[in-house]
């Protein structure tokens, strides 16, 4: 039956997580990004607390929870920062292919124990991006990812001269790879760097191939994606909350600015627009965890929904707060960096629709 | 926990609408929109086969009597999507109490349920309907100004209410009326004024740019009697010191249940429209053209907010089934559905192209789904209640 009410144990964990980031996340923001580092306690303190292993395969030592938990535990704490959130390793989009992977003793055999593994997708032509697989061969520059700045481990998923999708693991290693990384824009404690390769790859390395690269990629791929939707829900509804706070007290013409509709409707517009990703965060998630054949669908629609509406709430937040929106004493300007940060890193929006749209001509209804 | 699969009965009730939907309804669709009513006899055969508007269930039993969890509003918004799809105008011409029941179920003595609500249950076919706006009063419904003026035995309605659904043809209509203007909201009482009551009448049906197939009428009261017992809830009711009980909280209490229910109907045309548009945009657009690309987008858009849609009204009969408050959950739904429905059959019109003037059922659905954004409050006063919602904690009223 249709239903909306998380489980006892749902709604304890989010609560924990929705805690800590009002309390230990949100009032490091500007010390964070101003030093470009993390504090060791705060991700001391969410591994303590089992935030870092979610995702992960209780076989390597993980919580093994479902999507659906995670989303809602992943929306909480971007609300605290989603800056902070994706500059630490244990929300690697590397470990949803730990999770999806088949084969999960052999590719633990392969990594360290402690791994950062941050993903390159180069499946399609990029532009930037001189990424290539020809003779067993990779080389070239990658275009800027996640975590390439602490990464232990890189997973790159490219295809060779033949068309052949290959899902390759290489260990860092600094005389053999070269990180290049300054981020201005946003998310600026996400560690984000590009990558250069010369390596050869080998059966050692080579993870998987063919079809059966094909549907990890995919499998993982639609678990990245909702976790990121997620993340950008919390990232709105931190803005909404700050935004109305900041309507309700701020006063012009004698009133307070909420009182004016252009600014009432701005707010309720931003409320309706977090509230259909989150709806179709957790439909997706859900889908994923039930092995819905319509998950694709879904999480392609949901991942287009939540770059389109991430932009439109972070922006509206800074404008309602005019002026005030633009400098650094309110986390609004940097939201809205961070957001757009993160839709070019998980983008693109357009090319999402598309393919939703493709799905929908092969067969399936609305 | 959080699921979106549809329970066994859940899906019974959806195949069957659907299924009358697609064989009953959508055979007289465009017939219906040209003649500008539902013909009688097929209102009569629909209503021996069971089928009504009966929004009755979506303010829910007490919960008192059984411990399984109450579902009457997501089956409510279920079906309705269906029905919806099949027609709207022809949805809300359906026999049934319609928007009336909502405020019987929730406001009215148990004496005055089972009068008015036992209606529906024999062969003939019988409307219910709710009269609140007025010439004057449209989304202010606290300046109502129909007045109801106590006498012996009752009260004397006279005023005007316009704009209402099946009002001509319904059994009783539940009236909004003030018993004293300068009262405001206290002063607002609900009444059940039935069916050929001296000074009742109809002096005008609505012609409209769409839902021509419902009938939308004015109705007038000219010193007409209403005895006390049909005050919806009794005189007790709003004799008691503190009840906060008025016409007015009725009707806004009526909005929590009813507004889901017109969401999901503009989330029925805009998947009626956009399945039409995909079944053509298959068969007749040149494949691997940029037309087609275009298309894909445009068609990628159009589902992805119907989805939105109907998610968002899943939600505001899920906390209506458990009882929880839903008036922000009811107004985010309405006005997303009912902006989105007119949006996506304008986005079917133009992947239909010139064609799309004459003789789809599109066309049609683009005139009907206007009003969705408009009645049950308009799309601007469900932004404000959202709003309003939102700034409540901060101690502001907007």
């Amino acid at each position: 039956m249709i239903s909306f009410q998380p489980t006892d144990e749902e709604v304890a964990f989010v609560e924990i997580a929705d805690k800590f980031a009002r309390e230990q996340i949100r009032p490091n923001i500007r010390t964070a990004e101003a030093k470009k580092q993390i504090s060791k306690k705060l991700i001391h303190d969410l591994t303590n607390l089992g935030f870092l292993t979610m995702e992960e395969p209780e076989e390597m030592g993980g919580l093994e929870l479902p999507l659906t938990q995670q989303v809602q535990v992943n929306q909480s704490l971007a609300f605290g920062d989603l800056g902070i959130i994706q500059g630490i390793s244990g929300f690697s989009d590397g470990k949803s292919f730990l999770r999806v992977f088949p084969n999960q003793t052999k590719l633990k055999e392969k990594l360290r124990d402690e791994c950062t593994i941050a993903y390159i997708s180069s499946l399609t032509d990029q532009a930037f991006s001189t990424l290539k697989l020809e003779n067993n061969q990779l080389t070239g520059k990658s275009l800027p990812i996640r975590l390439a700045k602490i990464a232990t481990d890189f997973l790159i998923a490219i295809k060779d001269e033949e068309q052949t999708t290959h899902l390759v693991l290489i260990s860092y290693q600094s005389d053999k790879q070269e990180i290049e990384g300054k981020s201005y824009l946003g998310l600026i404690n996400a560690e984000i760097g590009t990558v250069t390769f010369n390596e050869r790859i080998t059966e050692n390395n080579l993870i998987a191939k063919g079809d059966e690269a094909d549907e990890i990629i995919k499998q993982a791929e639609m678990r990245i994606h909702v976790l990121q939707a997620a993340k950008q829900v919390g990232l709105m509804q931190a803005a909404i909350e700050y935004a109305t706070e900041y309507s309700a007290t701020r006063k012009t013409f004698g009133q307070e600015i909420a009182k004016f509709q252009a600014v009432s409707f701005r707010i309720s517009k931003m409320i309706i627009e977090k509230q259909v990703t989150e709806n179709f965060v957790l439909e997706a998630a859900s889908a994923i965890d039930n092995f819905d054949s319509l998950a694709y669908q879904k999480r392609l629609k949901t991942i287009h929904q939540a770059h389109r509406s991430v932009k439109y709430v972070t922006d509206s937040a800074v404008q309602l707060l005019g002026g005030h929106g633009f400098v650094n004493e309110y986390p609004v300007e940097k939201w809205m960096r961070d957001a757009q940060a993160q839709v070019i890193l998980y983008g693109n929006e357009r090319g999402f629709k598309q393919l939703y749209g493709m799905e929908l001509l092969a067969g399936d209804k609305a | 926990m959080i699921t979106f699969e549809l329970s066994e009965q859940q899906k019974q009730i959806k195949e069957m609408t659907h299924w009358f939907a697609a064989n009953e309804i959508r055979p007289i669709s465009l017939e219906a929109d040209r003649l500008g009513y539902v013909p009688e006899d097929w209102l009569e055969k629909v209503n021996k086969m069971g089928i009504q508007l009966n929004t009755t269930s979506l303010s829910g039993d007490s919960g008192k009597s059984s411990k399984k969890e109450r579902e009457g509003n997501r089956m409510g918004v279920i079906a309705t999507e269906e029905i919806a799809w099949g027609d709207p105008a022809i949805a809300l011409s359906l026999p049934g109490a319609g928007l009336g029941g909502p405020p019987i179920q929730s406001s009215g003595t148990k004496e005055q349920q089972e009068r008015f609500l036992s209606i529906f249950k024999d062969d003939k076919a019988r409307w219910g309907a709710y009269a609140l706006t007025e010439p004057e009063a449209g989304s202010d419904a606290s300046a109502i100004q129909l007045h109801a003026k106590r006498v012996d035995g009752g009260y004397l309605l006279n005023g005007q209410k316009i704009f209402i659904t099946n009002g001509k043809r319904a059994s009783w209509v539940v009236v909004f009326a003030t018993i004293d203007p300068a009262m405001g909201r206290a002063g607002q009482r609900a009444f059940v004024v039935e069916k050929g009551m001296e000074g009742f009448s109809y002096p005008h049906l609505a012609k409209k740019m769409g839902l021509r197939a419902n009938e939308t009428a004015e109705l007038l009261f000219e010193n007409c009697f209403v005895p006390k017992e049909n005050l919806l809830g009794g005189e007790a009711l709003y004799e008691q010191t503190n009840s906060g009980q008025s016409g007015f909280s009725t009707a806004m209490k009526t909005f929590d249940s009813t507004r889901p229910i017109v969401a999901s109907m503009a989330t029925g045309i805009a998947r009626a429209a956009y399945e039409y548009t995909l079944n053509i945009v298959k068969s007749e657009y040149p494949k691997q053209s940029h037309l087609l690309h275009q298309a894909t987008d445009l068609l990628a858009e159009m589902a992805s907010q119907i989805s939105a849609a109907r998610l968002l009204t899943y939600e505001a009969a899920w906390k209506a089934d458990l009882g929880l408050a839903n008036a922000k959950e009811a107004a985010i739904c309405k006005a997303y559905a009912g902006e989105m429905s007119l949006k996506v059959c304008s986005q079917a019109l133009e992947l239909l192209g010139p064609t799309g003037i004459q003789g789809h059922i599109v066309e049609k659905l683009y005139r009907d789904a206007k009003v969705f954004d408009i009645f049950e409050g308009t799309n601007e006063i469900q932004h404000l209640v959202i709003a309003r919602r939102a700034f409540e904690p901060f101690g502001l009223r907007i």
